[in-house]
């Protein structure tokens, strides 16, 4: 079996990817905040209340999941969320053991950006 | 001559068994004040700090049975529980509020103390759970 566009295939598979984790993160930090909060640096922290703060990246994970399933602009999409995860890895680098994954993910997003660069 | 000979044997006899009782270990570990033997015999009472820059020390080596206090010693409110975060189940006694036993349960104030007794053996990672990258290990020997 040969398909014909494998690049299409291969933004959808990246975009869903990307998205589950994101779905994911964004109802779980509205559930069991308390278990999400550890992730938010400090200064953060204390400039603004938790629930502020979670509402805030709950929100902004359920945007970037609907717009990469959107498929509509996905180069500023999949570039957006590679800055997202980047952050996540910085501000999180004492706590790899559970971060690492985010890695993966970060090259993800790269790699669909780069599959959308010069569409 | 002979019962001379075993009243002077008896006592050395005694002391043998004595010291092959249970009772030489608190014996021993009384009088031992010397440098060499406090290094290696730790205390059975632990002070982990937590200040601004995380727990210290990061990792510290106790006997099983010993208990490991955790003060708060930063304005900011933290909260020792056991690894992984969030889910706190490396440490295998059940319990708590989330995964395991050792675990504050609740952000500490400052100056504000948790103590948690160590009867597993092995080597638990823990971490601040208002902050997940500040981590620590305590072995438990």
């Amino acid at each position: 079996m040969k398909l014909k566009d494998p690049s299409k295939l291969a933004s959808f598979t990246l975009r869903v990817a990307l998205a589950v984790p994101f779905l994911y993160a964004a109802i779980a930090a509205t559930l069991q905040p308390e278990a999400w909060i550890g992730f938010m640096p400090q200064f953060l922290q204390n400039l603004l209340p938790a629930s502020l703060l979670l509402g805030a990246h709950s929100s902004m994970n359920m945007i970037l999941a609907l717009w990469l399933l959107s498929g509509w602009k996905t180069k500023y999409a999949a570039a957006l969320s590679a800055l997202v995860l980047l952050n996540i890895i910085v501000v999180n680098l004492g706590a790899l053991d559970i971060i690492f994954r985010d890695v993966g993910l970060f090259l993800a997003a790269v790699s669909l950006a780069l599959l959308h660069y010069q569409k | 001559m002979a019962l001379a000979l075993l009243i002077s044997c008896s006592p050395a006899e005694q002391v043998v068994p004595e010291t092959e009782e249970p009772v030489v270990p608190e014996e021993q570990t009384a009088p031992t004040p010397t440098e060499t033997e406090e290094e290696v015999v730790p205390s059975s009472e632990h002070t982990v700090r937590i200040t601004s820059s995380g727990f210290e020390p990061k990792t510290l080596t106790v006997k099983a049975g010993d208990t490991v206090t955790f003060v708060n010693e930063d304005s900011n409110k933290h909260w020792p529980a056991s690894a992984m975060h969030p889910t706190h189940t490396a440490y295998p006694e059940s319990g708590g509020c989330i995964g395991s036993k050792f675990d504050a349960c609740k952000g500490l104030e400052q100056g504000e103390s948790f103590s948690f007794t160590f009867n597993e053996k092995g080597s638990w990672g823990y971490h601040d759970h208002l902050r997940a990258s500040s981590t620590g290990k305590i072995g438990v020997d």
